[in-house]
């Protein structure tokens, strides 16, 4: 605290700047108003603007025309918008639980044998690479003759499968490329709450003798829920919004078993007629599940205890 | 009995290990044995030895791609990525220190929005035109202020969050001994946040210099290439340079690795601090 001196002498004149530091609240929105102009510029700007368009009929081209609904209508009796609704939630479901469990899965591996910094940087390196090019990686590993796992699969009698080009497996594919490249961050991240549960309440559970998977239902998953909650929240967000692996492997396909909602929306304005009316609708409707799901989740796993507590 | 155990536990760890390192290190080691081997022999997609080994030779036909572009796309984006962490760390760290410190309404307004903030689907086509408006489509600033827009969320609630693990107590007496509030932010609370901020660093740079969308549509353009762009010289429809485009990816991925290892002691503790309310 030596280091703190003391800067508004009592015999000098109080100068604005002094009076504004004596207003603690105006000091404080004065902290704010740098990241609140950018925040209304680069984020309200824009997305207010988007609902707009939602309501217009408009090709980039030509000048906007007010619809009123009739986006939302057309959005609405689109056949290939609630096909892609359904297939951005098969991916989540694939995708989430699978990704949570085998990342705690690795985070008690972790705690167990080792944390040496090779294991946890073998873990962290999917992430550090550029999703495009892990989505091209799996193009080749899942490759129907020449990849490495379909050759692993004929030799051990399973057989060859089609992966990305097997409209029935095309989705579950794309997720587990995701899993792959995130499981070892998110297993770091709860490696990291595995860290702060005190050892002491183990030991006395195993003084009143409870076994392994007591302790781990009783006391390891009920403590780590506050880091668990975070992980599942920002990750559900993220995954709803999975496109760059998609726009790499399958380009939405085969026959459209890919076409999740961000490539729905891509598509209306990058491939087919240009229809920024359709796209906006569109992307309105993502935010609002995405509002659902995220409250639903903080409220029933009681994420009000963990770090989205204030933003619930 | 006890002994059967502990060979029965150690075996499953020993296979559960053995696995995660296949599945992690098989793709890596493609990647490098492709990187190092001739045009024709890494299209034939092969897990094999390269039949000539040329992996420097792949790695400075890559550098010296297009007369340096390699260095004009690692300025850019070092430039791009550095610019928008050091305002994120602290534009979020005082955002985070005034919501955590005053639990007013304006706070709590401020939390929803940052919530909703997390949430919002990127609006690229208004925000193209945004940039067009204020006259910064196709410069680095303006992808710098996209991504700092879409980043703080995260950097404020993981701030935040270790905030409250740093007493009330110090800023008083911080204050009784004469600081103003900008002191105390930037000679207590900025040095304490230290753990929480080398986290906010570590996977905002990641996401930031890994971004391959945000510059593609923000910032076309030759002269405003950013280190994933270059991946595209080497894949077109119909011939692809699979081996330049592996040793591509092994020198773009040099930075943020030197990164991770440099910081990687003080992660794990960042992220626990960061993760969980103390």
């Amino acid at each position: 605290m030596a280091a703190i001196r003391v800067t508004a002498s009592p015999l000098v004149k109080p100068s604005l700047m002094s009076r504004i530091g004596n207003n603690q609240a105006l000091l404080g929105y004065l902290f704010i108003l740098p990241s609140l102009i950018g925040f209304i510029a680069f984020f309200a700007v824009p997305a207010i603007r988007s609902i707009f368009i939602s309501f217009q009929e408009w090709n980039l081209l030509t000048d906007a025309k007010y619809v009123g609904l009739e986006n939302y209508q057309e959005l609405f009796a689109d056949d290939r918008f609630w096909r892609s609704l359904q297939i951005t939630v098969t991916y989540v479901l694939w995708n989430i639980p699978l990704q949570t469990v085998l990342a705690l899965g690795i985070a008690l591996l972790m705690e167990r044998i080792s944390n040496s910094p090779l294991l946890r940087g073998l873990l962290i390196l999917p992430w550090l690479m550029p999703n495009v090019i892990v989505a091209m990686l799996f193009v080749w590993l899942l490759d129907p003759t020449l990849g490495l796992i379909n050759i692993f699969l004929q030799n051990i009698g399973v057989g060859q499968q089609g992966f990305f080009g097997d409209p029935n497996q095309a989705i579950a594919s794309i997720a587990g490329v995701n899993i792959w490249r995130h499981m070892g961050y998110t297993a770091i991240l709860i490696y990291a709450g595995l860290k702060t549960i005190p050892k002491s309440l183990y030991e006395a559970a195993r003084v009143d003798g409870a076994n392994g998977l007591v302790q781990f239902l009783r006391i390891t998953l009920p403590l780590l829920r506050p880091v668990l909650v975070f992980v599942m929240v920002t990750s559900v967000i993220g995954s709803f919004q999975i496109f760059d692996t998609i726009a790499v492997a399958t380009e939405g396909g085969p026959a459209g078993a890919t076409r999740t909602i961000i490539v729905y929306i891509y598509e209306q304005v990058f491939e087919r007629r240009i229809n920024m009316g359709m796209a906006t609708a569109a992307s309105v409707v993502l935010f609002l599940i995405l509002v659902s799901v995220t409250i639903v989740q903080i409220r029933s796993f009681r994420g009000n205890q963990s770090d989205l507590a204030d933003y619930s | 009995m006890r002994l059967r155990k502990f060979i029965a536990d150690v075996w499953l760890d020993a296979v559960a290990l053995l696995v995660i390192g296949i599945i992690f290190i098989v793709p890596f080691i493609f990647i490098f044995l492709t990187a190092a081997k001739t045009g024709p022999d890494a299209a034939m997609f092969r897990f094999t030895w390269p039949e000539q080994f040329q992996l420097f030779d792949n790695i400075r036909e890559v550098l010296e791609f297009g007369e340096g572009r390699m260095f004009l796309a690692m300025r850019n984006s070092f430039i791009i990525t550095i610019v928008s962490i050091t305002l994120i760390v602290l534009f979020s760290a005082l955002v985070a220190f005034v919501m955590q410190r005053r639990q007013d309404r304006v706070a709590s307004l401020a939390s929803s929005i940052i919530l909703a903030g997390l949430i919002i689907p990127p609006a690229v086509v208004p925000t193209i035109f945004l940039l067009q408006n204020i006259g910064l489509y196709r410069t680095l600033f303006g992808l710098i202020f996209v991504q700092v827009a879409f980043t703080m969320p995260f950097a404020i609630i993981t701030l935040r969050a270790f905030m409250a693990t740093i007493p009330r107590e110090l800023d008083e007496a911080a204050i009784i001994d004469g600081a103003a509030p900008m002191q105390v932010f930037l000679r207590v609370i900025l040095p304490l946040l230290r753990p929480a901020i080398i986290t906010v660093i570590v996977v905002s740079s990641v996401g930031i210099y890994n971004d391959f969308t945000g510059p593609l549509y923000f910032l076309p353009g030759a002269q405003n290439v950013t280190v994933q762009l270059t991946m595209y010289s080497y894949i077109s429809q119909f011939t692809s340079q699979w081996h330049l485009l592996f040793a591509n990816v092994l020198v773009i991925t040099v930075p943020p690795l030197i990164m991770f290892l440099f910081f990687q002691r003080q992660i794990v503790s960042g992220m626990t601090s960061g993760a969980i309310k103390g």
